[in-house]
Protein backbone atom coordinates (compact mmCIF):
# COMPACT_ATOMS: atom_id res chain seq x y z
CA UNK A 1 0.00 0.00 0.00
CA UNK A 2 1.34 3.38 -0.87
CA UNK A 3 0.86 6.45 0.70
CA UNK A 4 -1.52 8.07 -1.20
CA UNK A 5 -3.30 4.97 -0.64
CA UNK A 6 -2.88 5.23 2.96
CA UNK A 7 -3.56 8.96 3.25
CA UNK A 8 -7.01 7.86 1.19
CA UNK A 9 -7.83 4.95 3.56
CA UNK A 10 -6.73 7.26 6.68
CA UNK A 11 -9.61 10.37 5.31
CA UNK A 12 -12.35 7.66 4.37
CA UNK A 13 -12.21 5.88 7.71
CA UNK A 14 -11.96 9.20 9.61
CA UNK A 15 -15.15 10.82 7.95
CA UNK A 16 -16.74 7.44 8.37
CA UNK A 17 -16.29 7.45 11.91
CA UNK A 18 -17.82 11.32 12.46
CA UNK A 19 -20.53 10.10 9.54
CA UNK A 20 -19.71 12.77 7.49
CA UNK A 21 -18.83 11.34 4.18
CA UNK A 22 -21.18 11.20 1.78
CA UNK A 23 -20.97 9.51 -2.03
CA UNK A 24 -21.58 12.79 -3.69
CA UNK A 25 -18.28 14.28 -1.69
CA UNK A 26 -16.02 11.74 -2.53
CA UNK A 27 -13.25 13.10 -4.47
CA UNK A 28 -13.42 11.76 -8.24
CA UNK A 29 -9.58 10.91 -7.75
CA UNK A 30 -10.06 8.94 -5.43
CA UNK A 31 -8.27 5.50 -6.54
CA UNK A 32 -10.29 2.64 -7.72
CA UNK A 33 -9.27 -0.57 -6.26
CA UNK A 34 -9.39 -3.70 -8.27
CA UNK A 35 -12.28 -6.03 -7.59
CA UNK A 36 -12.02 -9.81 -6.56
CA UNK A 37 -15.21 -10.13 -9.49
CA UNK A 38 -15.50 -7.74 -12.10
CA UNK A 39 -17.43 -8.57 -15.14
CA UNK A 40 -18.83 -6.50 -17.81
CA UNK A 41 -20.73 -6.83 -20.88
CA UNK A 42 -23.20 -5.24 -23.26
CA UNK A 43 -26.31 -7.27 -24.49
CA UNK A 44 -27.95 -6.17 -27.55
CA UNK A 45 -31.44 -6.44 -28.10
CA UNK A 46 -32.17 -4.40 -31.10
CA UNK A 47 -34.52 -2.05 -29.65
CA UNK A 48 -32.55 -1.18 -27.03
CA UNK A 49 -28.61 -2.02 -25.52
CA UNK A 50 -28.46 -3.02 -21.87
CA UNK A 51 -25.20 -3.23 -20.43
CA UNK A 52 -24.39 -6.13 -17.00
CA UNK A 53 -21.96 -5.38 -14.58
CA UNK A 54 -21.30 -8.00 -11.69
CA UNK A 55 -18.77 -7.07 -9.27
CA UNK A 56 -17.41 -9.21 -6.04
CA UNK A 57 -15.20 -7.07 -3.71
CA UNK A 58 -14.61 -6.08 -0.17
CA UNK A 59 -17.80 -3.55 0.83
CA UNK A 60 -16.09 -0.43 1.79
CA UNK A 61 -18.95 1.89 0.14
CA UNK A 62 -20.62 4.53 1.62
CA UNK A 63 -24.16 3.50 2.97
CA UNK A 64 -25.67 6.98 1.30
CA UNK A 65 -26.98 7.04 -1.95
CA UNK A 66 -26.62 10.69 -3.59
CA UNK A 67 -30.45 10.23 -4.50
CA UNK A 68 -33.32 8.23 -2.55
CA UNK A 69 -34.80 5.70 -4.62
CA UNK A 70 -38.60 4.86 -3.17
CA UNK A 71 -41.64 3.94 -4.59
CA UNK A 72 -42.26 3.06 -7.88
CA UNK A 73 -39.39 2.85 -8.91
CA UNK A 74 -37.66 0.84 -5.79
CA UNK A 75 -40.80 -1.54 -7.13
CA UNK A 76 -40.00 -1.57 -10.75
CA UNK A 77 -36.14 -1.97 -9.98
CA UNK A 78 -36.54 -5.03 -8.07
CA UNK A 79 -39.40 -6.46 -10.70
CA UNK A 80 -36.61 -5.64 -13.39
CA UNK A 81 -33.68 -7.26 -11.37
CA UNK A 82 -35.98 -10.43 -10.37
CA UNK A 83 -37.37 -11.01 -13.91
CA UNK A 84 -33.61 -10.83 -14.86
CA UNK A 85 -32.29 -13.25 -12.51
CA UNK A 86 -34.99 -15.34 -13.38
CA UNK A 87 -34.73 -15.40 -16.99
CA UNK A 88 -31.03 -15.74 -16.46
CA UNK A 89 -31.36 -18.77 -14.25
CA UNK A 90 -33.68 -20.91 -16.83
CA UNK A 91 -31.46 -19.82 -20.01
CA UNK A 92 -28.33 -21.85 -17.52
CA UNK A 93 -30.78 -24.28 -16.37
CA UNK A 94 -31.81 -24.84 -19.71
CA UNK A 95 -28.42 -25.02 -21.29
CA UNK A 96 -26.84 -27.40 -18.38
CA UNK A 97 -30.33 -29.84 -18.63
CA UNK A 98 -30.23 -30.29 -22.21
CA UNK A 99 -25.88 -30.46 -22.49
CA UNK A 100 -26.07 -33.22 -19.75
CA UNK A 101 -29.24 -35.16 -21.27
CA UNK A 102 -27.60 -35.23 -24.69
CA UNK A 103 -23.84 -36.47 -23.61
CA UNK A 104 -25.84 -38.99 -21.78
CA UNK A 105 -27.46 -39.99 -24.91
CA UNK A 106 -24.28 -40.31 -26.54
CA UNK A 107 -22.64 -42.34 -24.18
CA UNK A 108 -25.37 -44.13 -24.45
CA UNK A 109 -26.61 -44.60 -20.90
CA UNK A 110 -30.08 -45.18 -20.63
CA UNK A 111 -31.59 -43.99 -17.40
CA UNK A 112 -35.48 -44.43 -17.97
CA UNK A 113 -36.89 -46.16 -21.12
CA UNK A 114 -38.42 -44.03 -23.93
CA UNK A 115 -37.53 -40.43 -24.82
CA UNK A 116 -37.23 -36.75 -22.85
CA UNK A 117 -39.80 -35.48 -24.15
CA UNK A 118 -42.72 -38.19 -23.68
CA UNK A 119 -41.95 -37.71 -19.70
CA UNK A 120 -42.39 -33.65 -20.32
CA UNK A 121 -45.64 -33.70 -22.25
CA UNK A 122 -47.89 -34.54 -19.63
CA UNK A 123 -46.46 -31.89 -17.56
CA UNK A 124 -46.99 -29.43 -20.90
CA UNK A 125 -50.51 -30.26 -21.42
CA UNK B 1 -8.60 0.68 -46.72
CA UNK B 2 -4.77 -0.21 -45.74
CA UNK B 3 -2.37 -2.30 -47.27
CA UNK B 4 0.00 -3.86 -44.90
CA UNK B 5 3.94 -1.88 -45.06
CA UNK B 6 5.11 -3.14 -41.83
CA UNK B 7 6.17 -7.23 -41.32
CA UNK B 8 3.42 -7.63 -38.17
CA UNK B 9 0.82 -6.22 -40.28
CA UNK B 10 1.77 -8.46 -43.23
CA UNK B 11 1.05 -11.33 -40.14
CA UNK B 12 -2.40 -10.06 -39.07
CA UNK B 13 -3.40 -9.93 -42.32
CA UNK B 14 -2.69 -13.59 -42.55
CA UNK B 15 -3.94 -14.09 -39.24
CA UNK B 16 -7.02 -12.30 -40.16
CA UNK B 17 -7.14 -14.29 -43.60
CA UNK B 18 -6.80 -17.68 -41.38
CA UNK B 19 -9.99 -16.24 -38.93
CA UNK B 20 -12.33 -15.81 -42.03
CA UNK B 21 -11.50 -18.88 -44.11
CA UNK B 22 -12.11 -20.54 -40.63
CA UNK B 23 -15.35 -18.91 -40.20
CA UNK B 24 -16.65 -19.64 -43.51
CA UNK B 25 -16.25 -23.20 -43.36
CA UNK B 26 -17.74 -23.16 -40.07
CA UNK B 27 -20.58 -21.31 -40.92
CA UNK B 28 -20.65 -23.33 -44.20
CA UNK B 29 -20.79 -26.67 -42.26
CA UNK B 30 -24.14 -25.28 -40.28
CA UNK B 31 -25.73 -24.25 -43.31
CA UNK B 32 -25.16 -28.38 -44.46
CA UNK B 33 -26.58 -29.02 -40.84
CA UNK B 34 -29.62 -26.75 -40.92
CA UNK B 35 -30.56 -28.56 -44.40
CA UNK B 36 -29.79 -31.86 -42.97
CA UNK B 37 -32.33 -31.17 -40.25
CA UNK B 38 -35.16 -29.86 -43.01
CA UNK B 39 -35.39 -26.60 -40.50
CA UNK B 40 -38.64 -24.91 -41.05
CA UNK B 41 -38.32 -21.13 -42.98
CA UNK B 42 -39.16 -19.15 -39.77
CA UNK B 43 -36.12 -21.12 -38.36
CA UNK B 44 -33.95 -19.92 -41.17
CA UNK B 45 -35.47 -16.67 -40.70
CA UNK B 46 -34.51 -16.30 -37.13
CA UNK B 47 -31.02 -17.60 -37.64
CA UNK B 48 -30.71 -14.78 -40.58
CA UNK B 49 -31.55 -11.90 -38.29
CA UNK B 50 -29.66 -13.32 -35.25
CA UNK B 51 -26.23 -13.22 -37.99
CA UNK B 52 -27.59 -9.68 -38.80
CA UNK B 53 -27.80 -8.73 -35.33
CA UNK B 54 -24.05 -10.48 -34.60
CA UNK B 55 -22.54 -8.31 -37.94
CA UNK B 56 -24.38 -5.23 -36.13
CA UNK B 57 -23.77 -5.50 -32.52
CA UNK B 58 -20.41 -7.85 -32.73
CA UNK B 59 -20.08 -9.34 -28.95
CA UNK B 60 -23.04 -7.85 -27.45
CA UNK B 61 -25.03 -9.97 -29.29
CA UNK B 62 -23.43 -13.01 -28.59
CA UNK B 63 -26.22 -13.34 -24.98
CA UNK B 64 -29.23 -13.25 -27.67
CA UNK B 65 -27.48 -15.59 -30.05
CA UNK B 66 -26.96 -18.08 -27.54
CA UNK B 67 -30.39 -18.20 -26.23
CA UNK B 68 -31.86 -18.03 -29.73
CA UNK B 69 -29.47 -21.32 -30.42
CA UNK B 70 -30.62 -22.97 -27.11
CA UNK B 71 -34.45 -23.05 -27.94
CA UNK B 72 -33.84 -24.25 -31.23
CA UNK B 73 -31.89 -27.48 -29.85
CA UNK B 74 -34.53 -27.57 -26.91
CA UNK B 75 -36.95 -27.42 -29.75
CA UNK B 76 -34.94 -30.42 -31.71
CA UNK B 77 -34.56 -32.11 -28.35
CA UNK B 78 -38.47 -32.43 -28.22
CA UNK B 79 -39.36 -33.01 -31.14
CA UNK B 80 -36.72 -35.74 -31.13
CA UNK B 81 -35.23 -34.20 -34.73
CA UNK B 82 -33.51 -36.09 -36.61
CA UNK B 83 -31.20 -35.33 -40.17
CA UNK B 84 -32.41 -35.93 -43.14
CA UNK B 85 -30.71 -39.76 -44.57
CA UNK B 86 -32.06 -41.04 -40.88
CA UNK B 87 -35.16 -42.56 -40.30
CA UNK B 88 -36.80 -42.46 -36.99
CA UNK B 89 -36.83 -46.81 -36.28
CA UNK B 90 -33.70 -47.50 -37.34
CA UNK B 91 -31.40 -44.88 -35.78
CA UNK B 92 -29.95 -45.56 -32.32
CA UNK B 93 -29.90 -43.09 -29.21
CA UNK B 94 -26.29 -42.37 -29.40
CA UNK B 95 -25.97 -41.52 -33.15
CA UNK B 96 -29.16 -38.84 -32.46
CA UNK B 97 -27.61 -37.04 -29.58
CA UNK B 98 -24.34 -37.06 -31.32
CA UNK B 99 -25.77 -35.22 -34.39
CA UNK B 100 -27.72 -32.56 -32.39
CA UNK B 101 -24.59 -31.98 -30.10
CA UNK B 102 -22.31 -31.64 -33.03
CA UNK B 103 -24.88 -28.92 -34.60
CA UNK B 104 -25.24 -27.51 -31.32
CA UNK B 105 -21.04 -27.16 -31.11
CA UNK B 106 -20.99 -25.90 -35.05
CA UNK B 107 -23.85 -23.50 -34.14
CA UNK B 108 -22.11 -21.86 -30.82
CA UNK B 109 -18.80 -21.20 -32.87
CA UNK B 110 -20.44 -19.32 -35.54
CA UNK B 111 -21.85 -17.01 -33.01
CA UNK B 112 -18.53 -16.69 -31.16
CA UNK B 113 -16.20 -16.37 -34.58
CA UNK B 114 -18.99 -13.48 -35.72
CA UNK B 115 -19.33 -11.69 -32.84
CA UNK B 116 -15.35 -11.57 -32.95
CA UNK B 117 -15.29 -10.40 -36.54
CA UNK B 118 -14.41 -7.10 -35.68
CA UNK B 119 -11.50 -7.63 -33.88
CA UNK B 120 -10.02 -10.01 -37.04
CA UNK B 121 -10.85 -7.11 -39.20
CA UNK B 122 -8.89 -4.23 -37.29
CA UNK B 123 -6.43 -4.28 -39.79
CA UNK B 124 -8.00 -3.72 -42.99
CA UNK B 125 -9.31 -0.46 -40.80
CA UNK B 126 -12.91 -0.67 -42.26
CA UNK B 127 -15.72 1.60 -41.74
CA UNK B 128 -18.36 -0.02 -39.08
CA UNK B 129 -20.59 0.03 -42.43
CA UNK B 130 -18.42 -1.72 -44.18
CA UNK B 131 -17.14 -4.27 -41.50
CA UNK B 132 -21.13 -5.30 -41.71
CA UNK B 133 -21.43 -5.31 -44.74
CA UNK B 134 -18.71 -8.17 -45.03
CA UNK B 135 -19.70 -9.74 -42.20
CA UNK B 136 -23.18 -10.51 -43.15
CA UNK B 137 -21.88 -11.33 -47.11
CA UNK B 138 -19.61 -13.82 -45.67
CA UNK B 139 -21.67 -15.74 -43.30
CA UNK B 140 -24.68 -15.74 -45.73
CA UNK B 141 -22.73 -16.76 -48.66
CA UNK B 142 -21.64 -19.49 -46.12
CA UNK B 143 -24.89 -20.65 -45.30
CA UNK B 144 -26.08 -20.65 -48.49
CA UNK B 145 -23.00 -22.45 -49.75
CA UNK B 146 -23.43 -25.44 -47.16
CA UNK B 147 -27.40 -25.57 -48.36
CA UNK B 148 -26.27 -25.80 -52.02
CA UNK B 149 -23.40 -28.38 -51.33
CA UNK B 150 -26.04 -30.51 -49.15
CA UNK B 151 -28.38 -30.09 -51.64
CA UNK B 152 -26.43 -31.67 -54.43
CA UNK B 153 -25.13 -34.68 -52.23
CA UNK B 154 -28.71 -35.52 -51.61
CA UNK B 155 -29.16 -35.42 -55.13
CA UNK B 156 -26.46 -37.21 -56.04
CA UNK B 157 -26.75 -40.21 -53.12
CA UNK B 158 -30.11 -40.89 -54.43
CA UNK B 159 -29.43 -41.07 -58.34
Amino acid sequence: MDQADRNNDFNQNDASAKGELRWSERSPSSPQRPKLIDIRFGVDLVVTRFYVVLMVGKDRRDQNRPYAVKGWTKLGNTLAAVLLLLGANLAISGFIVLSLYLLKSMLGINLMPGHFAEYLKPLLQ
Amino acid sequence: MAFPQKKSDSLSWIGSGIYFVLLWLTACSLGMGLTAYVVSPLIWLGTLGVTLLLAWAGSAAIAPAMVWLLALMWIATMTHALPQPMQIHNVIAQVWAASLLDLWVRGGLVILMLAFARRALKPLRLRPAAIFAFTVGLSWSALGTGVCMYSLMSATHQV
